[in-house]
């Protein structure tokens, strides 16, 4: 389809496709990354839309839970839902909070009477640290586990690590968190209980801290990789033992290659493709469910600090808590998604 | 058998892996930990390692509703408790009561300054107390309601005029903010001011708080206490670091692993008592402050007695103090003492703890209603409640069944679990108990403090040293505030007003008693028992844990810190 200026126009220019430019213009949005992030903001809005109404939607009156105090005069809490601006009608307060969340403020907490920002930063790095080393080792160990029992089905081998990862996965976490600490903390003496520092430590260099960090992080994050190695050894087993049987892999042993070659360059890299998605679903399910671990160590995370706020109704602290996860998740499997249509370039076109 | 069976075995054999595996996984643990050892880790001196299960809700005092020894640390006050729970002098130097012990004049230390350098006079002490007055906010707020007016003459005097003589002094607890960081906050200020920096005049500086996880307390070596003519302290602890843990396991556990110095309370008597025994380990049992009780909803229409008040939700029978009085005989509290708190406590009877020593009414044991199920269903049945039709439940003579919900706080541990062993002791005398509904503390706030719709629940009240607070609790001005019965009797009203303003202790001590007995016989409260306190410390790092009434940390003294030293 084409176009012409209009009688009379002078353009000085040779004719322009208008239509053609348009759809040149916004043909971005269509793009698969665009549509993908743009999925990602409206599920961020649903959250923190879930997430206003859901905590109001809880019994009590917001500003007893402040005061925590019952013996204040009605004229106090009258004052204090005026600090806290409860005193606006839901619709306002909504419309004040999603403002609040493109600004980056996430209000005052009810219990510290501080930004929740400022309760959140430490906390998000804390869980930061906790999940990265609990995801190299279950990453490391899932992978060898899933690899090794599936280039092995059937065999003694592998039935015996395939109940293992069943055995794994199904273990409670605070349970595993326990018998950990009673048998190298209580029992051996070899690590800490609780926390992410020692509490009265003195550290002379970086790397004193260095070392007493890593000391306090290798039980939770063991307990962490315990629970969750099984899910990723089982993905990467069956995947691995679903390609075994296929065609090229007949090819390449026909081929004559040499069997390490075939198992990671055509059996491995193959069946990495499922397993990388729920790598990265991991990662937000580990963001969210570090709670029962941060707990039994008292590991100053996000999980705690979601913990203490969920028993003090602290809703600001809350609704941010949970909103931070949210927004981890969607990066985490916008991110997934975007490199999984590079791997495999039929997602794109579907 | 797979055909590509083999292929790693060529490589490396099962056995082989497994046991890389098994090394690179152990290797893995156990590297940090050895990493350590070779290094040694190096722990401060003079540090007392304090893991608690709050640190405090906020640094701001004015706000603050927690425990609150480390504000009491940053921030003077005028009187101070002893060990004994005794209200002494601390910043004031003098105390004379004038007009009938009305007014009360002060005089204060000179030279005193706050952690920023600024001089403390008794403008800062005006300021404070009038904020507190005025705002009724936090922790302190409601004791000084009785005050009118604060004079400050001069920098070291202040004069407090009550509207009659306080029965508890509110100078005791309030901490003395300084004037010129705070003036000029507005209320609404007040409420969202973090107070991160908490400049106070007391024995330790803030060096460093995270929220909920972390507070380092610094020694004020300006401090006047240090040097006092009047007796010194002589602690030389040069940090106190409190840490908030997740659960009561945790603490036990980081003690026995020298991770911290002292606990705070534990609740649990198993954890206490599993820390018996151990090495370097000092486990204590203190007379507590605390008294957890069976509430019954007994909200009666002032306009129509002995009919249930429209904004009640509870059930009207429970209006009837026979069935109350039944349910307390038929309560067996020496085993929920034995196993709830496994023996750890005294069977209840009154509203005020024994460990307020003479304030504390002792009701002879022949004449507590309590452990008889046979007498219940006596009183029952004179009544004329009764099962007619047979299903194991009583009926009033109007045919309505002796049905009712019982609810239990879900945040402490044992109050559910009295809840459930009481349950079958209801039933066994003809009461049906529809369940046991266990709700976290602000639904359950909202349910009995503001909604009034429960018929009986279970709860626990710690008090300060000092009758007032627990007796103020049954008082009809406390209606949709404290009050969690919505008792209302006017003898008990007369008598709890006058004690507040009774300036001869034994006439008050009286009062004090008299109400309990009203009270106790009105059963709104079937008090279960009073827990003990429960604390455990550690004697190698550190020396001259007093015995401290009331616990080696507690909420009401902050001796313990000003006078233990490093060993």
């Amino acid at each position: 389809m084409t176009s012409s200026p209009e009688p009379g126009t002078d353009t000085g220019s040779e004719p322009v496709d208008v239509t053609a430019s348009r759809t040149v213009r916004w043909r971005w949005l269509r793009s698969y990354p665009v549509r993908r992030v743009l999925q990602g903001l409206i599920t961020l809005f649903v959250v923190a839309t879930f997430n206003f109404w859901l905590f109001r939607m809880l019994p009590g009156d917001p500003a007893r839970l402040i005061a925590r105090e019952s013996r204040l005069s009605p004229e106090a809490f009258e004052q204090l839902r005026e600090s806290f601006g409860l005193n606006e009608p839901a619709w306002s307060q909504y419309l004040t909070y999603l403002t609040k969340i493109v600004r980056f403020d996430t209000g005052i907490s009810f219990k510290a009477r501080m930004p929740v920002t400022d309760l959140l930063k430490p906390a998000l790095s804390n869980t930061l640290i906790l999940t990265g080393a609990a995801l190299v080792l279950i990453f490391v160990f899932g992978l060898a586990f899933g690899i090794v029992a599936g280039w092995r089905r059937g065999t003694r081998t592998d039935t015996s690590l395939t109940l293992t990862a069943l055995t794994l996965w199904s273990l409670p976490t605070f349970w595993v968190g326990l018998m950990l600490v009673l048998l190298f903390s209580i029992s051996l003496g070899l690590l800490p209980v609780a926390g992410i520092r020692s509490v009265a430590a003195i550290y002379r260099t970086p790397f004193d801290e260095l070392r007493d960090v890593l000391e306090h992080l290798v039980l939770p994050a063991a307990t962490i990789a315990i629970v969750s190695v099984g899910s990723i050894a089982l993905i990467m087993r069956n995947s691995l033992a679903e390609v075994a049987d296929e065609d090229y892999m007949l090819a390449a042993r026909a081929r004559g290659l040499r069997p390490r070659t075939i198992l990671w360059r055509y059996g491995v890299r193959n069946a990495f493709l499922p397993t990388f998605t729920l790598m990265a679903l991991t990662l937000g399910l580990l963001m969210a469910g570090t709670i029962q671990t941060e707990v039994v160590f008292s590991w100053p995370g996000l999980g705690l600090l979601m913990y203490e706020a969920v028993q003090d109704r602290d809703l600001p602290l809350l609704e941010a808590a949970f909103f931070v996860i949210a927004v981890i998740v969607v990066i985490a499997t916008t991110i997934a998604d975007l490199f999984y249509s590079r791997l495999d370039p039929r997602i794109r076109s579907s | 058998m797979s055909d590509t069976e083999g292929i790693l075995d060529r490589q490396i054999s099962r056995r082989q892996f497994m046991a890389y595996s098994g090394k690179f996984g152990v290797a893995a643990m156990l590297a940090s930990p050895m990493v350590a050892a070779a290094c040694g880790g190096e722990t401060a001196s003079g540090v007392m390692r304090f893991g608690h299960l709050n640190i405090f809700d906020t640094p701001n005092p004015v706000v603050t509703v927690s425990t609150p020894d480390m504000h009491w640390l940053v921030y003077d006050r005028l009187m101070e408790f002893d060990n004994n729970l005794s209200p002494q002098l601390s910043l004031a130097t003098s105390r004379d009561l004038s007009n009938g012990g009305a007014t009360v004049t002060y005089k204060i230390r000179s030279g005193v300054e706050f952690h920023d350098g600024e001089p403390l006079t008794s403008a800062d002490i005006k300021y404070s107390f009038e904020l507190y007055r005025d705002t009724k906010k936090g922790l302190f707020g409601g004791f000084f309601e009785p005050l009118e007016t604060v004079e400050a003459p001069d920098d070291e005097t202040v004069v407090l005029h009550f509207s009659g003589p306080p029965a508890l002094d509110p100078s005791v607890g309030a901490p003395i903010i300084p004037a010129h960081i705070w003036q000029g906050m507005s209320p609404e200020d007040i409420d969202i001011f973090g107070n991160d920096e908490m400049i106070g005049s007391g024995a330790f500086k803030l060096n460093e708080y995270t929220p909920d996880t972390r507070l380092v307390l610094d020694r004020n070596s300006d401090w006047w206490g240090w040097s006092s003519n009047d007796g010194p302290k002589t602690g030389t602890l040069e940090q106190i670091i409190k840490v908030q843990l997740a659960n009561e396991e945790t603490i036990a556990n980081s003690l026995r692993n020298d991770e911290i110095d002292v606990t705070g309370t534990l609740s649990s008597p198993d954890i206490w008592a599993g820390l018996q025994g151990e090495p370097n380990v000092v486990v204590e049992e203190y007379p507590g402050l605390v008294l957890d009780h069976f509430g019954i909803n007994v909200y009666e229409d002032p306009d129509n007695p002995g009919q249930p008040h429209p904004n009640s939700g509870g059930n009207p029978l429970l209006l009837d103090p026979v069935i109350r009085e039944a349910m307390s005989w038929a309560m067996d509290r020496q085993r929920l003492v034995d196993l709830v708190l496994g023996g750890r406590g005294e069977k209840g009877t009154v509203v005020l703890p024994p460990g307020l020593g003479d304030a504390f009414l002792e009701i002879p044991e022949g004449e507590q209603a309590n452990g008889n199920p046979a007498k219940a269903r006596e009183i029952l049945d004179a009544a004329g409640y009764v099962d007619r039709d047979g299903d194991g439940v009583r009926e009033s003579p109007d045919g309505e069944k002796l049905s009712f919900r019982l609810f239990a706080s879900t945040v402490i541990d044992r109050l559910p679990l009295y809840a459930e062993l009481i349950k079958p002791m209801l039933e066994d005398v003809g009461m049906e108990i529809q369940g046991v509904f266990g709700e976290d503390d602000p639904t359950l706030i909202q349910r009995v403090f503001v909604d009034a719709d429960w018929d009986m629940y279970t709860w626990v009240w710690q008090t300060p040293p000092d009758a007032t607070f627990m007796l103020s609790v049954q008082s009809c001005d406390q209606f949709g505030n404290l009050s969690d019965t919505y008792y209302c009797d006017a003898e008990y009203e007369a008598l709890f007003k006058a004690q507040q303003t009774e300036g001869n202790p034994a006439q008050r001590l009286d009062m004090v008693k008299q109400a309990q007995q009203i009270f106790y016989d009105s059963f709104a409260y079937c008090v279960m028992a009073y827990p003990t306190k429960l604390q455990a410390y550690r004697d190698d790092n550190l020396v001259g844990w007093p015995f401290v009434n009331n616990g080696i940390t507690t909420n009401w003294s902050t001796e313990t810190f000003l006078i233990v030293s490093e060993a």
